[in-house]
Parts: C-alpha cells; structure tokens; sequence
C-alpha cells in the first residue's frame, strides 16, 4: 500500500523516481534494478525507467510479473498508476512468444518457436522477418539458419518481439580455472559483493537464460576482475577483446595475478604476437585490420581459431561496426560487455543490447564511492581568461578554429603549473587532444609524453615506471583514455578534448578512481573562459554530473596564474 | 413597444420594399407602417417572404431574430461558433438579408425587425442545492499551470486563432498525454487563455500579468480563465455562484443562455471557437460543473486549496525537480531559467545555456534567480550556481531596445508611473529602477495620453547633438586677385 514514507515514485510514463536519503533506500534500489534500468543518479533523486527490454530482461531472469507490481505496491510513496501495470502485464506476456531452440538433428540450423497464431501470422506477412524463416516444420514451428541468430533477433526486436534465445551455446572447449585465495603478491583476494553479484547476474547457474549480456560499472570498480569471475564459472577457452596493447598486457597480468591459470595457457594476438592459446587477448584493432576497404578481415579467423566457451568484450561501448557484424555470426557462444559508460555517441546502444545481450548489472558511480571500492573523486574545472594576443583571432575564426584556439590557450600551462604546486607529492597524468600543446608541457614539466606514435614497449616501461613511482608525473595524449591501469595516479589534469564527449570525460575520470590509501583523488579540467569550449566543456561533464559528480567551478584572473 | 418600433423612418421604408416594393406615387396620407402592419395581419403573410430564403438563410435569421438590435463585431466569429457554418458564408448571408431588407445595418449594429420568427424564451427552472463541499484543486488546474509553464519555455507561436499549430500541438501531446486530464481540444484553450492573458504583441512574455496570474489564490485563477476562454460561461457561472449555492440546471436551459449570452458578449478580441459541448466538458474537468444526466449542477466552491510552499530540488546535472501539483504563487518562475522535461506527478526541468538565455530575454534576472532560491531554500551545487551565474553574465550582458527614454527626476515621482505601470494604466519598462524607463513606440502615444489627462506634466528635452556649423567656402581672394 502507498506509504508517504517510502522513498519510491512510479509515474504513469515508466519513470521511476527514487529519493536517495530515505532510510529504504538501499533496499528499494536492490529490488528496482531486477526490472528497471538506472537512467540517472544524481544526488537526491536517482531516475529509472521501465522500458520493454527491461521488462524482458527480468522475465528472462525468471522474476515473475506479480512480484515486480507487489514490489512496486509495497515500496511506493503514491498510487502506481493502473495504467503502469496494465501496460507491464501486456509486455510482459510477449516475452517467450517467440522462442529460438536447438535443433537436434541439424547443426548447422536452429528452431524458430512462434507460440501465438496471431503473430505467427503477423510473422509470415512481414517480408522483413518472413526472410529468416527456412522451411516449415509444423504449425508455429520454422527452421532458421544457424548463423542468422544474432541478425534475427535484431530484426524481431525492431517490430516489438522479444526473441527468447534459449538454444544455448555450441559445444566448447573445457578448461581449469581458478580464482586464488591470496595473489601473487600475497595480497588476500576475493571477489567484492557486488562483483559476486554482477558475476550470478551475468551466469543465472550456468541456464540458458545467462551467458550473454553486458555488466555497466565504474572506471576502477573491477570489471576485469568480474570478468575473470565469470570466467572461473563458465570454466571454458576464452577470448578476450580489449582496447589497446597495454590493455592486453594488463588483463594478462591480472589473470596470472587473481587465478591459477598457469602463463602457458594464456596467449597475446597482438601486432607483436600471435599466439592463440585457451585463453586468447587480443585488441579490436587488430582483428579488424585490413588492407584495404575491399579486402577480407584476415584476423577473423581468430574467432574460429577455437571453440571459445566466452568471449569478453572490453569497454564494450567501443565496439567497432566490423565486430558487430561478425557478433551476428557468433550468437552460440557466450558473450560478455564491460564498460563503464554505456553511452556511445554513435547511438548504438541498442545493438550492444542484441547482440551482446542486455546489461546485466549496473550500478551507481557514488554509490560505490560510498562504499569505499572507488577512490572519491573531486572534480574541478578551472577557467582561464583568453590569452588577449588571441581575443581577436578568436572573435573572427570559424567554430573549429574557435575551439582550436580556445583549447590550445597558452595560459593553460600556467594554471597546470599552478595546480602541480597545489598537489606537490602526487601521482599526477596530465591529458590532451593536441600533441603540440602536450609536447610543449612535456618540456615545461620535463615529464616523458605518451601518444599514438609511441611505441608499445616504449609506453610499457613509462607505464611501470609511473606504477613504481620513478616518474611523478605522465602527459598523455588520447591514447590514455582507457584501459589504462594506474592505481596510484591520484591527480588528473585535463587540458582539451575531444569536443562535448561525455563518454572520454568519464572514462578519464575513471583513471584515477582505483582506491587508493587516503582514498581522494582529483580531476581537473581546465577550461577558456567565455569560449566554445565551455559549451563543449558542460556537455562533456553531462554523464558523471547524472551520476552525482558535482564539479567545483572556479574562475582565476590572468594575474592569479603563475 | 410593437414589433416594429426598433426600426427608424428609413427602415421602415426598406421594409415595406421587401413586401410591396418601391412605391413610386405616394398617397398624401400614405404610411409605409400601417401598410405593413395590415399585411402582418393577414395569417402566414410572412411566410411567402420567408420562403424565398434558403434554410441556412433562414437559420441566420431565426437567431438574429432573437435581437431588436445586435453588435456585428465579431457577430459572424459567434454564429460561427454556434450555427458550425463557415465565416465566409456567414458575411454572405448577413449581405443577403441586409440587401433583401430582411435586415438593416446601422452603424456597426444589425436591426432586426420583430416579425419573422417569433421565439419565446424558455423558462429557465433552477433549483438550489447546497454549495459544493471541500476545497476546490481540480487536476486540470494542475494540467494548466503545468501547460502554462510548457508554454513559457517552448516559447511557441499560435495560429491566428490563438490554438497550437499541428507540430506544437503533438509535442504538448506527448508532453501531458501521459498524466493530463486535459486532451485534445482543450490544450488549444489553454493556449488560447495563455497567449491572450500573457504575451504581449502575440510573443512577448508579460511577467508582471504572470506575476499577477500566480497570485491567485486557485478558484480565482480558474475563473479568470473561464473569463479569458468563454466570458459568457463566465457571466453564467458567476450569475449563479453569486447565490452561494451549487444550482441544479437542465442541460438544454443552460444550453440556451450560452448562446444568448454568447450573441450578446462584447469582445475586445476575437472569441475562442468553442461549441457548447467542449465548454461543458471542459468545466466538468475543471469541477465547475458536474454533469447528472440531462441535468447540470454548477458548483458554488466557498474554499479552495491554499498556495503554499513545496519542495523543489536542483542536481549537479542541472535537473530541477518540483512537485506537479504544488499549488505555488511562484510556480512559473521556475521555467524562466530551465526548460520542461517531463510532466508526471513529478515535473523534472532541466536548466541550460538556452533557457537561462530565453529568462534573460524575457526580462528574468539572475538577482531575481538567486531570490527565487532563497526564498525557496533551495542549495545549489557549486558547479550549477557558477555556470549559471555565468550564463547570465553571458547573455545578458549587451543588450538593445528601441522606444522613448523617459526620466525621472526623483525616487518619489519614479514611483509613480511604476504604479501606473503596475496597475496596466500605462506600459513602460524599468530602465534603471526609480529613474528611468522606456516606453515602447507603439505604445508611446497612450503613455503621453494618460499622462494630459491625469495631469503629469513633463517636457521633451531632445539630446544635445554636437553638429558642425555649415560654412560655406572661403574663397582664397589671392587666386581671385592674380586672376588665376
């Protein structure tokens, strides 16, 4: 029954409104994400919403629908409107409609169960989804072809017809995989609870209904320790997608270091190596290489190379178009996405929802900040007035131009300067767009510079020299963005950017929120005052302010700076 | 009083026309009247006339019969809205039986001749019940002040008749669909109250009328908008509320004062096409009337709901948070500075570089924001106060207008015309408060106007413009003398 002192609000356009400092919260939010996806989380109201999918995604967990309404009942401040449980009940019985299965005596093709007459024949006249259905077998019952499976469910998912793959996966290739008690460091180790939850999200013992989907959490919460969790379940060869060749580099070491996989098993597909062993790592770069637009991917084969029981696909929101398609084709194995932002600004989350799966678990940014897993992260951006010599280049050029000119202001490296002075025993990473403007503060701050062109053991070394702390400070181009794994950087300084890129800006926050021992890190970015980048600059901070990231904004005079 | 006693020398003689036709030798002791009142005499005279109409001629005419004399601004716009016939046909008809003699136009009036159809008024029964129980905060009020607020930030523009234009009409649909009482039609009323009640010039935003609308308490906002969208309804409701109790009406008898009061409603501008039916639907959302049957009862509210504080909050994502129904004097300045998201029993805005423009553009100041907040306890982030503290340096910080610079010479003298523009007698803006305003040019006449008349003297003193003298040529005498 509604309660005035519960801290839920159920509006009769699926929104979701949950108020943070009410004592139910926590138990509130536990329940909530089991149907609805987390849209926003500021700090006094966290935003959810009830989509279809996310309907789905819990019938396909088995929740059942009479539970997510007493749920609702039992949690809300006002009346749920009828309209919301109408409409839930109606979605909800669409879910398992259409069904795909294995096909015992054809591998090569699976079943296509469409239970409803109605919609069988809604089916039929749609040349769109007719397509994909081979032959007939019995009534409501078509054969499909093996390899359609990731394109099928796409397409039916475009008309409203939830595609419930219990088919399964193709038979894999078993192997041992344990997760140590201590590291190799003689560090005790153990999965966090959330980690442990995102893992059973993600697996729902071993059925038909896990093994695909994607899990959203922070920069520096674990994702690759919850994938080599879901690896010690699954128990199978596995392939591992990531960012870059340091990125590889550090998954291999964090298997070696959480599991007891011995080196031998596991292999690098990079530009140096080729080795594919059980458990392969390699870069979406790599496997999409070609030499020419009309060419064949010749790494693909990487994908048939053996019978993987799990493919994991680092920041997921990265996902290249040429990955996609051949995800299409790999539906039978079990498929894991991980980021931390599922924001692409290409808009394709839908398809990362298909193809990968549904995101599994999510979780807010401050709510683990709170919990202690991540660092607490302060965020400043500090505005410089325009350099005057530039005032007037910058009121006749064209928007490009204008950011150019904007980004690149010389006093930047004053205010750098200034902020090094106020963190003088900090691990500090200073990152841009522009490699002229990074060579330039690579002297100023006579700190070695990382970008594109640098070369792989170049970066590996200055990597491990800032892990050990021989250097203080590292100027990063892009190339820093993700992956990177630098736990006691505690201090990040933002020159540019690339634009109103919300998704960078996250994922540059995020290289600085492994916890650390006084647990407080701080992001900077510093902005031109009265400039187009200010504009870019408040779209960039939109996604970590939804998260509950309140920036400090301070403004300092051209006779402040250094 | 006869029949025909509203009609003058001139129309009489027209009228006979329309009978006998011209007369060209008149008897010493002819009359054009007797003549007429023999033949109305004779039965079904009138009828051979009448038959020479067509029915919708004879519908225009049936109604205006119902009038000895009748004001024809905005006459068609009415019968329009009660005949459902097209304007153009309407004037046509109007010409026809002005032509015909059926009809006489005497300045902007029409003069209807009491013979063609003589209509008794019904008997208007009423009965007295006890007036209505509880505090009056119907849900469409909350749809409106919600709509009235989508308004602001959308910054729409209307179609002649004041309604939605299609686009804008589906994005308030998708807007309020999901949790409005109000549907349909009835966002084209509440646009129609909107702009008539506060734009200025069709597009400017009034504050002061917003200001003032807000500090309603919340029956008198919704009388205010019944005066605005039907002021006939409004004479009805009021005539009845006045006996301070709910009273019971047949539908038809209600039906019929509509249209009479509708016919008889002098209008500045034009009326809101709105049929008898969409009214009473209206009012029934609104919880002025309740439908029983074929039967109305039109409730006397004696309490309403109180204005009063209610939460809001501000995110560092610059999302605004308010309860839809708060019943607030300040509900619309919130939109101001941020744009509406969502309406659903919570309202989420979200405040951006081109709301916080758009309030600067409409006259909203950011010491004026920074008020709202404190009178609203309500913390900003950091990082929303500084970027918006910013926004409006940066949008406000040139600016132009165009009209007559007036001064004041002191506070007590400024205060006056502010008073004078605060009560609607005169329209100015503060320049720099108790010092100097601007009138805009096309009201700068009215402005002067009202001043003679209420005795104000002031003077023109034009600008000192530093011009140079015209000279002609010196001519240099030494090249005249040599003769070059």
């Amino acid at each position: 029954m509604p309660d005035p002192t519960n801290p839920l609000i159920v509006q009769s356009d699926f929104s979701l409104y949950l108020e943070v400092f009410n004592p139910k919260f926590e138990t509130v939010r536990n329940g909530i994400t089991k149907f609805a996806e987390l849209d926003k989380s500021p700090e006094y109201v966290h935003t959810y919403k009830i989509s279809a999918l996310s309907i789905w995604n819990a019938a396909s967990s088995g929740i059942d629908i009479e539970d997510i309404v007493s749920f609702l009942d039992q949690w809300s401040k006002i009346d749920v409107p009828k309209n919301v449980i109408t409409e839930m009940r109606t979605i909800y019985k669409r879910f398992g409609i259409v069904e795909i299965l294995k096909c015992d005596n054809d591998q090569n093709r699976l079943i296509l169960h469409i239970r409803e007459k109605n919609l069988e024949t809604e089916v039929l006249s749609n040349p769109k989804l007719k397509k994909f259905l081979l032959d007939k077998i019995s009534d409501g019952y078509y054969h499909i072809d093996l390899l359609s499976r990731g394109t099928l469910k796409v397409a039916f998912f475009g008309y409203n017809i939830p595609v419930n793959d219990i088919a399964g996966y193709s038979p894999s290739e078993p192997m041992t995989i344990n997760l140590r008690q201590t590291s190799s460091k003689g560090v005790p180790f153990a999965l966090r609870d959330y980690q442990n939850w995102a893992v059973d999200a993600f697996y729902q013992s071993g059925s038909d209904m896990g093994g695909h989907g994607t899990i959203v959490l922070p920069c520096g919460a674990g994702k690759t320790i919850v994938a080599i969790g879901i690896m010690a379940k699954v128990q199978r060869y596995t392939l591992i997608l990531a960012t870059s060749v340091a990125a590889v580099h550090q998954w291999i070491r964090e298997i070696l270091d959480k599991t007891d996989v011995s080196p031998d098993m596991i292999g690098e597909y990079t530009g140096d190596k080729k080795e594919i062993k059980p458990i392969t790592v390699s870069t979406y770069q790599m496997l999409i290489y070609r030499k020419n637009k009309e060419s064949d991917f010749p790494h693909f084969g990487v994908f048939q190379a053996r019978k993987w029981g799990l493919i994991v696909y680092d920041e997921v929101h990265l996902l290249p178009a040429p990955i996609f398609k051949i995800t299409t084709e790999i539906q039978s194995t079990r498929r894991l996405g991980l980021t931390a932002t599922l924001v692409r600004e290409d808009h394709h989350e839908k398809d990362v929802f298909c193809l990968i799966g549904p995101k599994k678990y999510d979780t807010p940014w401050k709510v683990l900040e709170k919990q202690g897993w991540i660092s607490e992260a302060k965020c400043y951006e500090i505005k410089i007035p325009m350099d005057e010599n530039d005032l007037m280049d910058y009121l006749t050029s064209d928007q490009k131009s204008k950011f150019n000119i904007a980004a690149k202001n010389p006093l930047k490296i004053n205010a750098l300067k200034d902020i090094m002075l106020r963190h003088p025993n900090a691990m500090v990473l200073v990152i841009g767009q522009f490699i002229d403007q990074l060579e330039e503060v690579s002297k100023v701050l006579n700190a070695p510079l990382i970008i594109g062109k640098t070369p792989n053991a170049q970066r590996e070394e200055l990597y491990k020299k800032f892990r050990n702390g021989e250097i203080r400070a590292l100027v990063v181009s892009k190339v820093a963005n993700f992956s990177i794994d630098l736990p006691d950087a505690s201090v990040l300084i933002q020159l540019s950017g690339t634009y109103g890129s919300r998704q960078e800006e996250a994922q540059r926050l995020g290289r600085i929120l492994r916890p650390k021992e006084n647990n407080v890190s701080y992001f900077y970015t510093i902005t031109t005052k009265d400039s187009l980048e200010e504009t870019y600059s408040h779209n960039r901070q939109r996604f970590l302010t939804e998260q509950g990231y309140g920036y400090e904004i301070e403004s300092w005079e051209k006779e402040e700076l250094l | 009083m006869t029949l025909l006693d509203n009609l003058n020398q001139e129309e009489i003689q027209h009228l006979y026309e329309l009978f006998f036709g011209p007369i060209l030798v008149k008897h010493q002791n002819f009359s054009y009247l007797d003549n007429i009142i023999t033949l109305l005499s004779k039965p079904n005279s009138i009828k051979t006339y009448l038959d020479k109409l067509n029915t919708q001629e004879k519908r225009v005419l049936e109604y205006l019969s119902r009038f000895r004399i009748i004001s024809e601004t905005f006459l068609k716009e009415k019968l329009n809205i009660i005949l459902d016939m097209p304007l153009f046909l309407i004037e046509k008809i109007i010409s026809v039986l002005i032509a015909k003699n059926f009809i006489f136009r005497r300045g902007d009036s029409l003069v209807i001749p009491q013979i063609f159809y003589m209509i008794d008024p019904p008997d208007i029964a009423e009965e007295q019940m006890p007036a209505a129980e509880g505090e009056y905060f119907p849900k469409a009020m909350t749809d409106v002040h919600n709509m009235i607020n989508y308004f602001i930030c959308q910054g729409f523009s209307f179609s002649n008749q004041l309604f939605l234009y299609k686009k804008d009409f589906q994005l308030t649909e998708q807007m309020f669909d999901n949790y409005a009482v109000l549907s349909g039609n009835e966002y084209n009323f509440v646009s129609y109250f909107f702009a008539n009640a506060f734009l200025s010039d069709g597009q400017r935003l009034n504050l002061y009328q917003l200001k003032t609308f807000f500090a309603m308490n919340i029956l008198d906002r919704a009388m205010y908008m019944l005066e605005i969208i039907s002021p006939n309804m409004y004479s009805i409701i009021r005539h009845y509320n006045q006996t301070g109790k709910n009273v019971k009406i047949s539908r038809e008898c209600l039906f019929y004062l509509w249209e009479q009061t509708l016919l008889l409603q002098e209008f500045d501008y034009a009326p809101l096409r709105v049929t008898f039916d969409e009214i009473i639907k209206f009012l029934v959302n609104m919880e002025i009337i309740e439908q029983d049957g074929d039967q109305c009862i039109i409730k006397c509210w004696t309490a309403f709901a109180p204005t009063r504080k209610s939460e809001l909050k501000i995110s560092t994502n610059f999302n605004l948070f308010m309860n839809a129904s708060a019943l607030r004097s300040d509900q619309y300045v919130p939109v101001l500075f941020a744009d509406m998201k969502n309406y659903n029993s919570i309202v989420e805005c979200e405040i951006t570089e081109n709301s916080v423009r758009r309030g600067v553009i409409n006259g909203y100041t950011y010491e004026s924001f920074c008020k709202f907040l404190k009178d609203n306890e309500v913390v900003l982030p950091q990082n929303v106060d500084s970027t918006i503290s910013q926004w409006f340096e940066k949008h406000g910080s040139y600016y132009y207008t165009t009209g007559t610079v007036f001064f004041c010479n002191t506070k007590a003298k400024a205060k006056i015309i502010q008073n004078l523009i605060d009560n609607g007698y005169v329209k100015a803006y503060e320049l720099k408060k108790d010092e100097v305003y601007i009138i805009p040019e096309e009201d700068k006449d009215d402005f002067f106007r009202f001043l003679d008349k209420s005795g104000i003297n002031y003077f023109s003193k034009e600008p000192n413009i530093r011009k140079a003298i015209k000279r002609n040529k010196v001519l240099d005498m030494e090249s005249v003398l040599s003769g070059e």
